[in-house]
């Protein structure tokens, strides 16, 4: 439909929470390098964070239920 | 005073109660229609993107997602300043027509027909498709059946999915029609009519040629002087998709015609303690309470209303069955248009020539050398203005999305006023008239409560229907009588 995937069938194999996941991905990118200040660190991750509007509804759009935040996932 | 509850009438769209309070007399006091549950998606949805609000909003209904779809893909039009190619919006339109289709037929064959098809004093196990099936036919059945497969199939083809479309975006449409597809729906679209007109002649031979129904659709515990609305075209005629909201008056007068985005300056909602469902009401006439006439704010929002809103159809066919309905009732045309019909019963008859006008004008679309245009989608230029509303025609009446955002289109308020909601007022006042009849001085008429209520309300197309007629064809209904004290005095169900 030309429309992007946006994850209605839910995290994918092998990921046990998909928002824990994206965050983790976005850590990945967060690209800190240097010696940097707790502060810093706090600031640019903000901003990142900052530029995502509603991210735990985003991340966990079709995940939330099954997630380890509504602590129904127990192994 | 006592007090006869009807608990539960509901299933599909949140729960249902009716109460009726008798007073010392033994006589109807009050009937309230409750709907005591609260599903707070005006809530839920603050903090989201807008974007997300057409795949979100279209799930607050499994029958007319379709309508919430469009009027959210109409709001976001507003709110990102962008106007859909003409493609897109035909391509909408064409969705929307199979939809109503399916709809109707829903309705007509499974839900509110059986009450006339099978009659309203057969038992509750006939009155239901299968009963319909008997007596219309095992034929019959299976073109209802394919009706609804082929529109939904429609629905699947533009809009992704077959039940809740996921293809619109704010500036147009996310996917363009192929020729093969054109031709498919153009062929499906001509079946529609067909099939529209036999539910027409059915409707004609079952219903009125039967004096003893039409003295029930004409009588008096199912008619009510209220306003009317409905959307309208450039030239009044009833429009789904796009338009102005018309108002007539119970006489047939134009009391406002106004663009849906200034809807707040003209409806009002009432809050009652004893539900969740707000009232919506007439501001420039005022809330009055739950009665008829030119006085009171209370306005009727369904099939009915729109034909009564109209002054025309679009299509010649069902300008055909259009005239026919008025000049059945005996309305006379004053300037130039007839005057409104106040039978709710008449409801289903009208919803069948609604059926007709979307089976016709699906074709005309299909037919659309644009309609494979594909110029689809205007991309929103700006930053969200922060206000959009959209409206539409939904089956059971007009739909608004009313969303307030910040500047990053992320939504901080949400006002839906639904079909259902419009009729709320006149679903409470037909439902008290069907009980005023039956309960008197006490005595309650236990075999045709049950019956006379369902009629009374289902005739809406509210929603809470579905659960009325739900296979194999036992309302989940309980009728409790108490007395002052709290104690059940009597208590019988509907089995």
């Amino acid at each position: 439909m030309n429309m992007p995937c946006s994850g209605c069938y839910g995290a994918p194999d092998g990921v046990l929470d998909q928002g824990a996941k994206m965050i983790a991905a976005l850590g990945s990118i967060l690209n800190l390098e240097g010696d940097l200040t707790e502060e810093e660190i706090t600031g640019h991750t903000n901003k990142i964070i900052d530029s995502i509007p509603d991210y735990a509804g985003t991340f966990y759009k079709f995940s939330l239920a099954g997630s380890i935040l509504k602590n129904s996932v127990r192994k | 005073m006592k007090k006869v509850t009807i608990d539960p009438i509901t299933r599909l769209e949140g729960h249902g109660k009716i109460d009726i309070f008798l007073n010392d007399g033994g006589d109807v006091a009050n009937v309230y229609f409750q709907v005591p549950e609260l599903r707070g998606f005006e809530q839920f949805c603050v903090g989201r993107l807008a974007e997300e609000m057409p795949i979100i909003t279209n799930r607050i209904c499994g029958v007319c997602p379709e309508a919430h779809h469009m009027a959210s893909l109409k709001a976001l039009d507003d709110l990102f300043e962008v106007e859909p190619p003409d493609a897109a919006k035909k391509i909408r339109e064409l969705l929307y027509m199979a939809f109503y289709v399916t709809d109707h037929t829903t309705h007509f064959y499974a839900l509110g027909g059986p009450d006339f098809i099978v009659g309203p004093d057969a038992p509750p196990s006939e009155r239901n498709i299968f009963g319909v099936i008997k007596k219309v036919g095992l034929d019959i059945g299976k073109q209802v059946i394919e009706t609804r497969a082929q529109n939904h199939h429609v629905i699947e083809m533009l809009g992704g999915r077959k039940v809740h479309p996921c293809a619109g975006l704010p500036g147009g449409w996310s996917k363009p029609v192929t020729e093969e597809e054109r031709k498919e729906i153009e062929a499906i679209a001509k079946k529609n009519i067909e099939f529209s007109l036999f539910s027409l002649k059915t409707f004609d031979k079952i219903v009125l040629n039967n004096p003893d129904l039409l003295e029930l659709i004409t009588s008096d515990i199912y008619t009510h002087q209220t306003y009317y609305m409905g959307t309208v075209d450039d030239e009044n005629h009833v429009n789904f998709y796009d338009g102005m909201v018309r108002v007539v008056d119970p006489e047939g007068k134009e009391f406002v015609k106004y663009h849906p985005k200034d809807y707040m300056e003209h409806i009002m909602e009432n809050v009652e303690s004893w539900t969740y469902l707000k009232v919506p009401y007439l501001k420039k006439i005022g809330w009055k309470g739950f009665i008829d006439g030119m006085d009171s704010g209370v306005y009727c929002a369904t099939p009915l209303s729109r034909l009564n809103v109209s002054d025309s159809m679009a299509t010649p066919l069902a300008q055909e069955h259009f005239e026919k309905f008025y000049e059945t009732f005996g309305s006379k045309k004053k300037n130039g248009r007839y005057q409104p019909v106040h039978f709710r019963l008449s409801t289903h008859w009208a919803r069948l020539i609604e059926m007709l006008y979307a089976a016709e004008h699906m074709l005309e679309l299909a037919s659309d050398p644009e309609i494979t245009s594909p110029e689809i989608r205007n991309l929103p230029s700006g930053k969200a203005k922060g206000v959009g509303i959209g409206s539409v025609e939904a089956p059971r009446g007009t739909l608004t999305h009313h969303y307030v955002t910040d500047e990053n289109a992320v939504i901080q308020k949400v006002n839906m006023i639904v079909g259902t909601t419009n009729n709320y007022a006149p679903i409470s006042m037909s439902l008290k008239r069907a009980a005023e009849k039956l309960i008197t001085k006490g005595k309650v008429i236990k075999d045709g409560l049950l019956n006379k209520i369902e009629i009374a309300f289902r005739l809406y197309d509210p929603c809470l229907s579905c659960a009325t007629h739900h296979l194999p064809g036992t309302m989940p209904m309980v009728v409790k009588i108490i007395n002052s004290g709290g104690d059940v005095l009597d208590t019988f169900t509907r089995d």
